[in-house]
């Protein structure tokens, strides 16, 4: 049943993303054939380049902000809109329900990087050639045979994947709960601020807190620490299991 | 005796507005009923509440002896009152989601109804008509072998030839064991399909009978007992 969940979800959601990708990379395509074709030097010749690029620049914001924002309004939509007549009736529980879209959606973060990337790659595709990958792994093969950067490479990437999953889940979270006060939709968009902000000021300073006490050194502050990881770890459970109650014990579907 | 829905003392409020009012109810396997009832009155928050899209206020709602959960989702085909079917899905697409969830849907039977009905596989929801749409979830719905059909106005805002056939897929599809609970305020046109009715008014039940003793007892039919009831006090928010 979980898998039948993720397969309808990635059929739900990679119509509009694949149609993103697929805008960056054409522009992205475009970028690199105008650079070619177009002398930079030539006047109107060089506007259309610099439109280019710029259509293209845009275009790999959209998709940054994009990705969130339609993954976000698929939750709200598929769950708490006329969708979630179908979908909270289907006969599996709300934790299939909720993993199957927060696994999805980590899974859309990690192949937009690669998308990404690659437009990048085809964007700048003038500039590559085989000096190019011989430099990078080179590079890549002087980051690693540091020591310790396996793990600070590892370290971040777990940053990163918490801190995305945090803010899917929060999002879910906002929405799960909204559906529970719509009479009172000012007090709780107030109080939902508050409590965010509240929440990640004391996150902050517990973590600074911990800096001090343990006697790190500014520079080591940068990092993310043991504490860091446990509080975001936190953070995740706490807006996942939130969405679970709003869900699962105070559903409304008016 | 096993009932496949049970009530007890069910009250849901929205706000200030009471829904339901400490309903008291059970509803035998292998019936035909009618949820009957004014706008308002509390119909569509009962089916709600049965399928789990609300949260009662207090008292319980069992479905087979169970709060509603996926186990009783795995028995129920409920028909909302709305679409809810993912607008971008084609016919195809909606059929294999279905086919995919429900252990009890019957593929063939679905392909068949559709095809009767003169869709393309290929078509996609958002270009189809509100009552094509409308006869495709139906389609869906009762395509499944379900313990409990729980239809939510099916023949609400349709044409009379369009209620014709609702009518008539509902009772070529529903297994004779199944419970079917259907929802309107068109009591005429459900007549007829009735064994029992349950009256409602104001978030209570005014009355759970026997379409036959209505008849027999009362000499009257649902419909002319129906205006009676819901003209006494003009309450009726019709």
């Amino acid at each position: 049943m979980f898998g039948k969940l993720m397969k309808h979800e990635f059929q739900a959601t990679g119509r509009s993303l694949l149609r993103l990708y697929g805008i960056m990379l054409v522009l992205a395509l475009m970028t690199t054939m105008a650079m070619r074709l177009f002398d930079l030097n030539q006047g109107w010749q060089g506007s259309v380049v610099g439109y280019i690029m710029i259509a293209y620049g845009l275009s790999v914001f959209a998709v940054a902000v994009g990705v969130f924002i339609i993954l976000t309004l698929h939750y709200k939509k598929n769950i708490l809109g006329d969708e979630g007549y179908l979908m909270m009736t289907l006969p599996t529980g709300v934790h299939s329900l909720l993993l199957s879209k927060l696994l999805t959606a980590m899974a859309w973060y990690l192949l937009t990087g690669v998308a990404m990337v690659l437009s990048v790659l085809i964007a700048d595709s003038s500039s590559i050639d085989s000096a190019f990958f011989h430099d990078l792994v080179a590079g890549l093969h002087h980051i690693f045979s540091q020591s310790g950067a396996l793990s600070v490479l590892l370290r971040v990437l777990l940053a990163m994947l918490l801190f995305a999953s945090l803010i899917t889940l929060l999002s879910y979270a906002y929405y799960s709960l909204e559906q529970s006060f719509r009479k009172h939709k000012g007090l709780y968009n107030f109080a939902a601020v508050v409590v965010t902000l509240v929440l990640f000021r004391l996150c902050g300073w517990i973590s600074v807190n911990y800096h001090i006490n343990a006697g790190l050194a500014a520079r080591e502050v940068q990092i993310l620490t043991p504490i860091d990881y446990a509080q975001l770890i936190g953070l995740n459970l706490l807006m996942y299991f939130a969405a679970w109650w709003a869900l699962s014990k105070r559903l409304n579907l008016e | 005796m096993e009932y496949i829905l049970e009530c007890k003392a069910l009250t849901k409020r929205y706000e200030s507005n009471l829904a339901l009012d400490a309903v008291d109810l059970r509803l035998a396997p292998g019936r035909i009923i009618g949820l009957l009832g004014p706008n308002g009155s509390g119909k569509t928050t009962l089916i709600k509440l049965a399928n789990g899209l609300l949260t009662p206020t207090a008292g319980e709602i069992l479905i087979d002896g169970q709060k509603p959960c996926a186990q009783t989702k795995a028995i129920v085909s409920y028909l909302p009152e709305r679409n809810a079917l993912p607008e971008w899905m084609r016919v195809k697409q909606v059929i294999d989601f279905y086919a995919d969830f429900y252990a009890d849907f019957r593929r063939d039977a679905a392909n068949a109804m559709v095809a009767q009905l003169g869709l393309e596989p290929t078509q996609r929801i958002k270009t189809m008509s509100k009552g094509t749409k409308e006869k495709l979830q139906l389609i869906l719905v009762m395509s499944r072998k379900a313990k409990l059909y729980l239809l939510d106005e099916p023949i609400g805002g349709v044409d009379p030839a369009a209620r014709d056939y609702i009518l008539r897929t509902i009772l070529s599809n529903y297994s004779e064991d199944a419970t079917v609970l259907i929802s309107t305020h068109l009591i005429a046109d459900v007549e007829q399909v009735l064994d029992e009715v349950i009256f409602l008014r104001n978030g209570r039940i005014e009355l759970h009978e026997s379409v036959d003793a209505i008849r027999d007892e009362r000499g009257k039919s649902v419909d002319a007992l129906f205006r009676e009831v819901f003209r006494v006090d003009g309450r009726s928010n019709d």
